[in-house]
């Protein structure tokens, strides 16, 4: 018995989706190595809190962030589009809610995003008009407003991952639990180190204490990531798991990078937190393996299976 | 030798003698015993010619079994060869059986193939559980259910003696553990798909329709 392969009933096939996804991931890994460097300036700045005039201030042009976070608004958009398609669908394999909550925590980290990015330009353009006169009452980026948005991501994330295991027969094996164990606790100290270890010490203020809840939330994706994929391999809900696991790493990877960087950042040095850094491309590719991820389960659970063993 | 309608004759399921586990059909007429040869669905040609050679050239004893949709070659043994445990007669019509092996066959594949061995290992050892609770034939051990899983329904040969309470039970369970390991109801459109195969399958679907579990499975 055979039965001919449906197409998924959506106008856009799957596959478009997945090249559009790599060559837009493509083109933003291109974008952030090629043209990060810091080109405008040297500014001389006098923020309120140094003691001196900061020289040799150089900083990314415009052109460069506006571009970034065209990259990132668009990957966002997407996939957090994609997510709640399958939201959509009766149909899904990992379940609807799961969908749900990651579309929802998409979305809401791009409205967080964009936030960001506004206080971030009002940031520089704060620093660099004020010059040496003195800028006094400069824009904080960190925490600020659109940290509300990126904590919602994270209990929407969580959520909706949780729902992913909530429910079902997972079964694994005590090495693959193992594994997990290894994962969450490798996650961790990471995490722990680039908090509290790298630079700063260990303080806590609202700051330090919205490192530690994304952190945690990068882990537990990838806790429940790791869960899935191991309690499903070979078969085709592995596939999809497997992508969002390594939007997981990727997400867990930029959220520890920006941390060292807010961590290691000192403006009275010429050093501020310039976002825009290349290892932020993994921002991008965490949202474009989410959006990839999400189409491809689309497919998978549109189509029939159509499978015997017997001929 | 014969060619017969489903009423002439009587067919009972007997406990094979090589495979305890397993009921073969035996078709009785006139005193005499005949088992299956061979299956042909609605293709009466090629079960014409079977049963002529078997006849003319091989001077065999065959029963050409007519049924709506379905030819069978049936050849003559010695029932003391075969341990005449007969059992009861009750078990549901074949096609019955048949298309709930279709089901529980589809169903296990897209387990199998959605979340993978692992979990469809899982599946066989709940299922299993289940069946040894109802006291199912030929579900005694995890290998009698991979046979059962792994049999070609459309040959009736080696279908189990299930009746219908048992397959009653049985579409019950199935839909309540698919669930919960898929999360969804899709499978049930794989599944009725898979009854196409069935020359029955619309008395099959129709069966599905009027019992209570069945309703489960539209």
């Amino acid at each position: 018995m055979s039965r001919a392969k449906s197409p998924s009933p959506t106008g856009i096939p799957t596959q478009s989706i997945i090249w559009a996804a790599i060559g837009w991931a493509t083109l933003a890994l291109m974008f952030y190595l090629f043209l990060s460097a810091p080109t405008d300036g040297p500014h001389i700045i006098k923020p309120e809190e140094c003691n001196k005039v900061v020289k040799d201030l150089i900083v990314r042009p415009n052109w460069y962030r506006y571009g970034t976070y065209l990259f990132q608004t668009v990957a966002i958009a997407f996939s957090g589009i994609l997510c709640l398609r399958n939201w959509r669908s009766p149909k899904i394999i990992s379940g609807r809610n799961v969908w749900l909550g990651l579309g929802l925590g998409i979305l809401s980290w791009g409205i967080g995003n964009l936030i960001f990015g506004y206080l971030d330009f009002q940031y520089q353009s704060g620093l660099i008009a004020g010059g040496a006169k003195g800028a006094a009452n400069l824009v904080k980026t960190f925490p600020s407003i659109a940290d509300i948005f990126f904590t919602a991501t994270y209990v929407f994330l969580s959520w909706g991952m949780a729902m992913s295991v909530i429910g079902r027969r997972l079964n694994l094996y005590p090495k693959q639990w193992g594994v997990v164990g290894a994962v969450g606790f490798i996650g961790i100290g990471l995490a722990a180190y680039v908090t509290f270890g790298a630079g700063g010490g260990f303080t806590l203020d609202t700051g330090k204490i919205l490192n530690i809840v994304y952190a945690l939330g990068d882990i537990w994706l990838l806790i429940v990531a790791t869960i899935l994929l191991l309690a499903f391999w070979g078969g085709k809900a592995a596939q999809s798991w497997r992508l969002l696991g390594s939007a997981g790493i990727a997400m867990f990877f930029s959220d520890l990078w920006f941390n060292y960087s807010i961590n290691i950042s000192d403006i009275c040095k010429a050093k501020p937190y310039q976002s825009g850094e290349p290892a932020e491309f993994f921002w991008i590719l965490a949202f474009i393996l989410w959006g990839m991820a999400a189409a491809l389960e689309f497919d998978l659970s549109s189509r029939p299976t159509g499978r015997s063993r017997r001929s | 030798m014969f060619i017969l309608k489903r009423h002439d004759v009587e067919i009972v399921n007997v406990q094979n003698p090589q495979n305890k586990d397993q009921q073969i059909p035996i078709l009785q007429y006139q005193g005499q015993t005949f088992r299956l040869l061979n299956m042909f669905g609605d293709n009466r040609d090629e079960a014409l010619a079977l049963w002529r050679d078997l006849t003319d050239n091989k001077g065999k004893a065959c029963v050409l079994l007519e049924e709506p949709q379905r030819f069978s070659v049936w050849g003559r043994v010695k029932l003391d060869q075969i341990h005449t445990a007969a059992t009861d007669t009750s078990s549901a019509g074949t096609y019955l059986v048949q298309g709930c092996l279709l089901i529980l066959q589809a169903v296990y594949l897209e387990v199998e193939d959605i979340l993978g061995t692992r979990q469809a290992g899982s599946f066989k050892q709940d299922l299993l559980k289940f069946m040894q609770q109802g006291k199912f034939a030929q579900s005694e051990s995890i290998n009698a259910l991979e046979t059962v899983l792994s049999i070609n329904p459309l040959n009736s040969v080696q279908i189990p003696n299930w009746d219908e309470s048992k397959l009653q039970l049985l579409l019950g369970e199935l839909h309540r553990l698919a669930s919960s390991y898929l999360g969804n109801d899709s499978f049930v459109d794989t599944a009725v798909d898979a009854l196409n195969e069935l020359p029955e399958s619309a008395s099959v679907i129709a069966w599905l329709q009027k019992t209570p579990k069945g309703k489960l499975w539209q």
